[in-house]
């Protein structure tokens, strides 16, 4: 290190307080409501060549603390001179923007005539115009339906700001106001960044700063490698599925082998499936170290090192491989609004493999469907229309190696805050009915998982309509390790209980009478370890808390309870002669999947889909599912090849 | 004469102030705290007031503030309650807001909750959001719920339903219900406590009010005991989490009321000596054994706020605004696996202490850092209680200095660095959450560590000036000396700030008014009670409101205008026209303490005449500093940094580059010279 040991703690110190400084200004400043409520904001200290070296930790999101600028940076027209700010949302320039809605804003700090920081970051906004409210729906199918694209260009040239663009911006966007108002705010905290940075230069010299944030990257980087290096080397596989691929699709898949070598990781996603045509795809760019591939790493680092530097260092000890016109690599104009639901399946794919990894030390799957529950309807009280955030419905952790999983919500969903009934209640045309922890739902273990949250609603309007978005994981089930069993699949429910009780699956819209009931379960999380080594106290303290039935506590661990206590002779029995459960449990679903879809069938395909241009893959993936589902008594890859080769002697003709 | 005396108990001292209000003459005095004994520090300190005679008999105010609520919580030693609460609701305090404390961990949780599942009980009744009754409680399942609470071994019960903030009638229902099933049982209602929307904050308050309440009850029974016993005629009054009294009585039921007291009385304090030396934006920062305090002043007056933290559960009452940070006198240093050096948030605390402290504590803190630069060490630490020894601390640092390959005077100069650059986060945070900047603030430590820290603090945040209280130990009992009866009333309306709804609004906050008015009078008696109105408004769709003040007689466009005023000032902007909404109506009642005398001297400008010189180890060498006993320096004394100020409660460092000045009320104002930086 250029630093020594304890100026680089002081630099640490500094350099964390001038982001916290950045992400209060932006939120302090910020118009839209959905800014302050969501926290769907990020904020970055870079260095020279854009390397995200500090972040916030008490305000924002938490998927960018490693963001390289970099291949963005250079996009911008004519150079950068001290006052310009720069912005694009283009999730096709340079891979900075990860969907139109998210703007990202950087300054460059000059300090005698050279740029010797960058101050960054992104504020989602409410809408950048295009096809729908919001510009985000899983139907749409090109970036270009999705708003506006501003490719890197500068909104203040040498301090002056460049009106025409903004211009152009806001009318293309259905709440101009609102954007204008978040956009100065993000304006006001990068001016905040660059300040803070020259202030560090005046008190520490120069060369102190920029050796200083090079050496906060090494810093990250060396705890990261401590942690790899700490898992035993070897070459770790896991596969993941997202139940559609699109709206009532095919399920999706993500293929990882985490390869460790020492103190590095490689990560190589083949087998992956193609990019969709939804906008489930999560444009990277290929990018080896891209902080949206590795947020589940962050995710196992903080797990394993307790409160861990994380920057772009962190993502040195990792190299990534992403297949091009996969659904993790998407080819240009594939649409991208929606890549949350993907990212959900990408966390846990990486939380798989560094469970096989190191598999004494990490949990068993999170519930992983982040679920936002909003609704459109004429509120009563003010005789207009509006959009109310309903709650973002979200399961339990999972099984940990030293206790449960969280309950209702936790893991990479423990960054979500809820709204108060109260409030729901009093701003739009909605009852809730039951908000809580839904019963026998955590994955059995000798840790169970996180219960899963269940949300109950009417509406008061006469109609409404509700969105739901990001549901996932209604069909494949959070994955048990250890002989844990899987979470509970997640389930949407018009009307239940009643005669006309409707599964609306994976379905993320739909109308709503004043006559209807919805109940909405997130999946939950996995256990960790047989259930039947559980000790029955804490099955019974479960009961007690109304979360395991009795019929749950014999079914799922083996524990016999009577009025109130366990009775151990009864549970004795239950318990005798069970045959010990497989290491992994990834439930029914996606046990019958696989037995249908063999890694032989897979293979088939995707050797088939290769031979396309990629924007032809998800097509052709589609035709292929419903050939198989079309010829039940044939083996799945059989299907493939013959129907490959029928289209390959049409292409020939 | 009548007298003055503020006692503030904290984790290891009994601070008393004895203040004769005419004079300002101030007595001060340390005594250790008993907590298996309550009420015996207090009684020992009234000894030894009365030794310096100070006669019992001549106590005409005894203001009181006490941890023994916090600490109940913190150590989770309160008693077994049951939550009764709305059917289908019953998870409402596992759940709480989601949020967790570490969210990018796969390991992160909330806190258990202070009442578990099993002792939760829902009841089939629901008021909606308008106030209007869905369904009546039936008395059956409630009284079943009783019977199965008493059998689980109850000792009080919490009733929180949804929507009590508009119509609490379920609620008083059933808590008649308790009352008469259950006499037995305390119970604490929801819209009692405090009446705002947001479920879990409302329940969380009144959970954290019953849990905390027959240990507080017990304690001022105590305490009570040992004032009349000693013959003090003052009744008993004590500081609240908002900086104000409330009398024994009211803290019998209102315990949420001074959790925060401790914290909330040294600000109050602090805004007594900003007021006197006419300081128009002061940053305060209170630095104990395991953390320290920060808090804005504007012309002497604390921000408020409400969701402060208590132990892990938010507290939904209006507090004085204070954000902390891990970094105190007893923080404990350590060498992280990359070898980067990192002080705390582990602290040694106050058992075993810092290494010098000679207590059984082996591990290196700040406070020995400070020692090791010679900040310390000129004289006996906290009233002569500890005397601390050199080559402990030093034992402490040598294993770390070698790890490091530092001398170990450098590495205690590193360490005051990474300590006090720790503080910088909520310093910042608060900056910019006023927008405000550091060049427009004195800082003014307090605190057993603040002021040897302070102006090294200053000089990271930027600020220029630094003000050390004449007697910086006692802000706290002299806060609470300063501090009004006061109490605070507040309604959730969440209404249109329109003409339809205006005169309502007018009508509650009359009501709340005299309701305030009332409670002050009943705990002060007859006397002249100020109350102030404010409305708690936002534009229609935001999340988050702004308190603005108002007049009896302010009308609905002047309430527009003063909440669209507060936006640009708090935010950046405003949007006039837009439609507002009123969240809650509050007023705040309050009987003024008696003043006190803060009586200016001549300061006639002069040199101060060093005591002697000491060694202070500083900007990576050893240089020669001026001591001084702060005794010795009259009004108008003058010096220059390095100098190392010593008194009975703290020591003072003037850092070089640092210019020093008492003023006419015996503040150190220090200055940063323009030359000096460190």
């Amino acid at each position: 290190m250029r630093t020594n040991p304890v100026m680089l703690q002081v630099l640490r110190n500094h350099a964390r307080a001038a982001a916290e400084s950045m992400a209060t200004t932006l939120y302090r400043t910020a118009h839209s409501t959905f800014v302050k409520e969501t926290e769907d904001f990020t904020i970055q200290l870079l260095d020279a060549e854009g390397k995200s070296c500090a972040v916030p930790v008490d305000l924002g999101a938490t998927w960018y603390p490693g963001l390289d600028y970099g291949r963005a940076l250079p996009l911008v027209q004519g150079g950068y001179q001290p006052g310009d700010i720069a912005m694009t949302n283009d999730p096709y320039s340079g891979f900075l923007a990860t969907h139109s809605p998210d703007i990202v804003m950087w300054k460059p700090v000059f300090h005698e005539g050279r740029i010797i920081a960058y101050a960054g970051g992104h504020i989602h906004n409410v809408d950048v115009g295009g096809a729908v409210p919001a510009s985000l729906s899983r139907t749409l199918t090109e970036v270009h339906q999705e708003g506006i694209r501003i490719p890197p260009a500068k909104l203040y040239r040498e301090g002056v700001l460049d009106e025409g663009l903004v211009r152009v911006m806001l009318a293309n966007v259905r709440v101009p106001d609102q954007n204008w108002g978040d956009l100065k705010a993000l304006v006001a905290a990068v001016n905040t960044g660059e300040r803070r940075v020259l202030d560090l230069v005046r008190r520490f010299g120069v060369d102190t700063v920029v050796d200083g944030l090079a050496d906060l990257l090494d810093y990250a980087e060396a705890q990261a490698r401590a942690v790899l290096a700490g898992i035993p080397d070897g070459d770790y596989d896991f596969t993941e599925y997202a139940d559609e691929d699109a709206a009532g699709g095919n399920p999706l898949r993500l293929c990882l082998r985490l390869s460790i070598r020492g103190d590095s990781a490689d990560l190589d996603f083949a087998g992956t499936d193609p990019q969709t045509l939804s906008s489930l795809n999560v444009p990277t760019g290929g990018h080896p170290r891209h902080s949206l591939l590795l947020v589940g790493a962050y995710y196992v680092l903080s797990a394993l090192h307790p409160g861990i530097t994380l920057n772009f260092g962190t993502t040195r000890a990792f190299t990534c491989h992403v297949p091009e016109g996969s659904v993790l690599n998407p080819r240009f104009p594939a649409a991208v609004g929606m890549r949350s639901l993907t990212c959900g399946r990408l966390r846990s794919l990486i939380f798989g493999a560094f469970a096989r990894a190191a598999p004494d030390r990490l949990p068993a799957a999170p519930a992983g469907a982040t679920c936002i529950v909003n609704m459109a309807a004429e509120n009563p009280r003010t005789g207009q229309r509006s959009i109310s955030a309903i709650a973002p419905i979200v399961g339990g952790g999972g099984g940990m190696p030293h206790r449960d999983g969280t309950d209702g919500s936790g893991a990479d969903a423990a960054y979500l805050k809820n709204s108060p009934i109260e409030i729901t209640e009093s701003e739009a045309p909605v009852r809730i009915l039951r908000y809580g922890l839904m019963p026998d739902t955590g994955g059995p273990g000798a840790h169970r998982g996180g219960m899963a949250q269940v949300m109950e609603f009417r509406t008061t309007a006469p109609d409404a309509f509700v969105t739901a978005r990001n549901r996932d994981r209604s069909l494949f089930q959070p994955w048990g390790i250890g002989g844990g069993q899987p979470g509970a699949a997640g389930s949407f429910t018009l009307n239940p209980g009643t005669a006309g009780e409707q599964d609306l699956g994976n379905t993320d819209a739909l109308r709503l009478t004043a006559a209807d009931t919805l109940r909405i379960v997130s999946p939950a999380g996995g256990g960790r370890g047989d259930p039947f080594t559980r000790d029955p106290a804490a099955v019974l303290r479960d009961h007690r808390a109304g979360l395991v039935s009795t019929a749950g506590a014999a079914r799922d661990y083996g524990v016999a309870i009577v009025q109130d206590a366990v009775d151990e002779a009864a549970t004795a029995n239950l318990r005798a002669g069970r045959v010990a459960p497989p290491a992994f449990t990834p439930g029914a679903f996606r046990v019958a999947h696989e037995a249908r879809w063999t890694p032989a069938a897979y293979a088939a395909m995707h050797e088939g889909l290769a031979t396309l241009p990629p924007g032809w893959r998800p097509a052709m993936k589609a035709t292929l599912f419903a050939a198989v589902r079309a010829a039940p008594e044939e083996a799945a890859e059989a299907v493939i090849r013959r129907i490959l080769a029928g289209e390959q002697a049409l292409a020939a003709e | 004469m009548p007298m003055m005396v503020g006692v503030d108990i904290g984790g290891t001292f009994a601070d008393f102030v004895a203040l004769d209000p005419e004079s300002g003459r101030i007595t001060t005095l340390k005594v250790l705290t008993t907590p298996q004994a309550p009420g015996q520090d207090v009684a020992a300190g009234l000894r030894r007031l009365a030794g310096e005679g100070i006669a019992p008999g001549a106590i005409a105010r005894f203001v009181h503030g006490t941890t023994v609520g916090v600490n109940t919580i913190i150590q989770r030693r309160g008693c077994r309650l049951a939550l009764l609460t709305t059917a289908g609701f019953t998870d409402m305090l596992e759940l709480a807001r989601l949020r967790m404390a570490d969210p990018y961990s796969l390991f992160c949780e909330r806190p258990a909750p202070l009442i578990p599942r099993e002792r939760v009980f829902g009841i089939a009744e629901r008021i909606g959001a308008d106030g209007e009754v869905l369904q009546a409680p039936a008395r059956a399942e409630v009284a079943s719920a009783l019977a199965a609470a008493r059998q689980a071994g109850c000792e009080g019960i919490v009733v929180s339903f949804l929507h009590a903030w508009r119509n609490p009638a379920h609620e008083d229902q059933v808590a008649a219900l308790v009352a008469e099933l259950e006499p037995g049982l305390v119970v604490f209602r929801g819209s009692e406590v405090w009446p705002a929307i947001r479920e879990y904050e409302r329940t969380t308050t009144a959970v954290l009010n019953a849990y905390v309440h027959p240990r507080i009850s017990h304690y001022l029974d105590r305490v009570a005991d040992e004032l009349r016993t000693a013959g003090i005629p003052a009744p008993l009054l004590l500081t609240t989490s908002a900086g104000g009294t409330m009398t024994a009585q009211a803290g019998r039921r209102d315990c949420v009321g001074m959790l925060l007291s401790g914290t909330a009385s040294g600000v109050v304090g602090a805004g007594v000596v900003a007021r006197a030396a006419g300081e128009a934006a002061v940053l305060t920062l209170d630095i104990g054994g395991t953390s320290a305090d920060i808090a804005l002043l504007e012309d002497g007056q604390p921000s408020f706020a409400t969701g402060h933290a208590i132990g892990e559960f938010p507290l939904a009452i209006t507090t004085v605004a204070v954000s902390s940070s891990g970094q105190g006198g007893g923080s404990l240093v350590r060498v992280d696996a990359q070898g980067v050096l990192q002080v705390g948030p582990e602290s040694a605390g106050s058992t075993p202490g810092p290494a010098c402290f000679g207590r059984g504590g082996t591990g290196l803190t700040v406070t020995d850092a400070a020692l090791l630069c010679g900040i310390l060490g000129h004289g006996d630490l906290g009233f002569g209680a500890i005397s601390p020894e050199l080559a402990l601390a030093e034992a402490a640092a040598r294993p770390l200095a070698e790890r490091l390959g530092l001398d170990i005077h450098t590495l205690a100069e590193g360490v005051l660095s990474v300590a006090i650059s720790g503080m910088l986060v909520p310093v910042e945070q608060l900056l910019a959450r006023a927008g405000m900047h550091a060049s427009e603030l004195t800082l003014m430590p307090f605190g057993g560590a603040g002021p040897m820290l302070g102006a090294l603090t200053a000089e990271a945040a930027g600020i220029g000036r630094v003000l050390v209280p004449a007697v910086p130990g006692t802000l706290c009992a002299l806060g609470a000396l300063a501090a009004a009866i006061r109490r605070d009333t507040m309604r959730t309306v969440l209404l249109p700030l329109d003409d339809a709804h205006w005169a309502g609004m007018a009508a509650t906050l009359d009501t709340l008014a005299a309701e305030a008015a009332e409670a002050v009078r009943a705990m002060a008696g007859p006397g002249e009670t100020t109350v102030v109105r404010a409305a708690d408004i936002r534009y229609r769709g935001q999340s988050f409101e702004l308190t603005v003040p108002l007049d009896a007689d302010t009308d609905l466009a002047e309430a527009a205008r003063l909440f669209h005023a507060a936006h640009e000032k708090n935010f950046g902007h405003a949007e006039a026209g837009a439609a507002l909404q009123v969240v809650s109506l509050r007023a705040s009642a309050s009987r003024a303490a008696p003043p006190i005398a803060m009586p200016r001297e001549e300061a006639v400008p002069h040199a101060a005449v060093p005591q002697g010189q000491g060694r202070l180890f500083a900007q990576g060498h050893w240089q020669q500093a001026a001591l001084f006993n702060r005794d010795g320096l009259a009004p108008g004394a003058a010096f220059r940094g390095p100098a190392i100020v010593s008194q009975s409660d703290c020591t003072i460092l003037v850092p070089p580059g640092w210019d020093a000045e008492v003023d006419g009320l015996r503040n150190l104002i220090l200055q940063h010279g323009a030359g000096g930086h460190g």
